[in-house]
């Protein structure tokens, strides 16, 4: 693919999302488990490797959103709860309250 | 029209029938009358040659066209530029400021251009296919049915996904990212395993649900 995701962008997702490590005892990739009220709301992988810009473009696809969603949570503009909402696991923000007459 | 036969000094030049008229204008005589709005290009009438033609010229201000001698021209001139300078100036400005648009337009335009020649050179290197696995050994778990893998990549890197599942990996080639694949179908099936049913959040639900249809721990 054309390596969107790096491996330090999927870092940063991992650090966004709050994601906790959850690798199967010998497995050759560590697991990260995104938690939500005590569920599990998705698992991905990153591949062990020193290279920072090793290609991770299969995290957006395990997160259940878009390249761009992905990359936006990465560079801050997104949040864990705006990931949360994407997965229906919180509700949509209220609109600003109008001014009562 | 003035009457006055007597040849004028018209923008810094004069002619008198002693002083034969150029046959091609000074230049910056053409551009003064540029600059006063009018156009200023020799004539000819093809239809009706006649001798002497050579020096008329044809001068447009506005709709008005005056086609004439070049000395007779140059005497009548001064009458027939009725565009004062403030409105000529204002004009020009308006243009130079359509001008500026005009180029930043274009410079956008360009460089959009070469930002889609890019992405459409990018994508014609995307392949993207779907291969059935047949094996999941030396895995500890086995195939109950067929897993449609769907490799995507552009030479450089390669994600090999589950796509139903919501399982996939990346590699630096089309077998590594099918080798990484396999260790990632273990690996979550390994953790849903772990977790009870009141643990599983909506997505993890439906994938413990289909990996169970394709997959189940090795005897």
């Amino acid at each position: 693919m054309a390596r969107i995701i790096t491996k330090d962008l999927a870092i940063k997702i991992r650090d966004k999302l709050v994601a906790q490590n959850i690798t199967p005892k010998g497995a050759p990739h560590d697991v990260y488990g995104v938690f939500h009220n005590n569920l599990l709301v998705a698992q991905f992988g990153i591949r062990r490797g020193s290279q920072k810009d090793l290609g991770h473009d299969h995290v957006q696809k395990e997160l259940n959103v878009s390249t761009g969603f992905a990359k936006q949570l990465a560079i801050c503009t997104r949040s864990r709860d705006d990931y949360l909402r994407e997965r229906h696991l919180l509700p949509l923000e209220e609109p600003a309250n109008l001014p009562q007459e | 029209m003035l009457e006055d036969a007597k040849p004028k000094s018209t923008f810094g030049l004069s002619f008198s029938p002693e002083q034969p008229v150029p046959e091609t204008l000074p230049r910056s005589y053409k551009a003064q009358l540029v600059h006063f709005g009018g156009r200023l290009e020799p004539y000819f009438n093809f239809n009706s040659p006649m001798t002497g033609q050579e020096n008329r010229y044809m001068l447009q201000v506005g709709q008005n066209i005056v086609v004439q001698n070049i000395n007779e021209l140059f005497r009548n001139v001064s009458g027939t530029l009725p565009i004062p300078h403030e409105q000529e100036k204002r004009r020009e400005q308006l243009w130079n400021a359509v001008a500026g648009r005009m180029e930043e337009g274009i410079q956008t335009l360009t460089r959009e251009v070469a930002a889609l020649k890019s992405e459409i050179q990018r994508l014609k290197g995307l392949r993207s296919y779907v291969v059935t696995l047949t094996s999941l050994a030396p895995l500890p778990i086995q195939m109950i049915n067929q897993i449609p893998v769907t490799i995507e990549g552009d030479g450089e890197d390669f994600t090999a996904s589950f796509v139903e599942g919501n399982i996939s990996a990346s590699g630096e080639t089309e077998a590594d990212a099918i080798a990484n694949f396999k260790e990632s179908l273990l690996s979550t099936y390994e953790v849903l395993e772990g977790l009870t049913p009141q643990q599983r959040g909506p997505l993890p639900t439906r994938q413990w649900e289909i990996l169970q249809n394709v997959v189940r721990r090795a005897d």
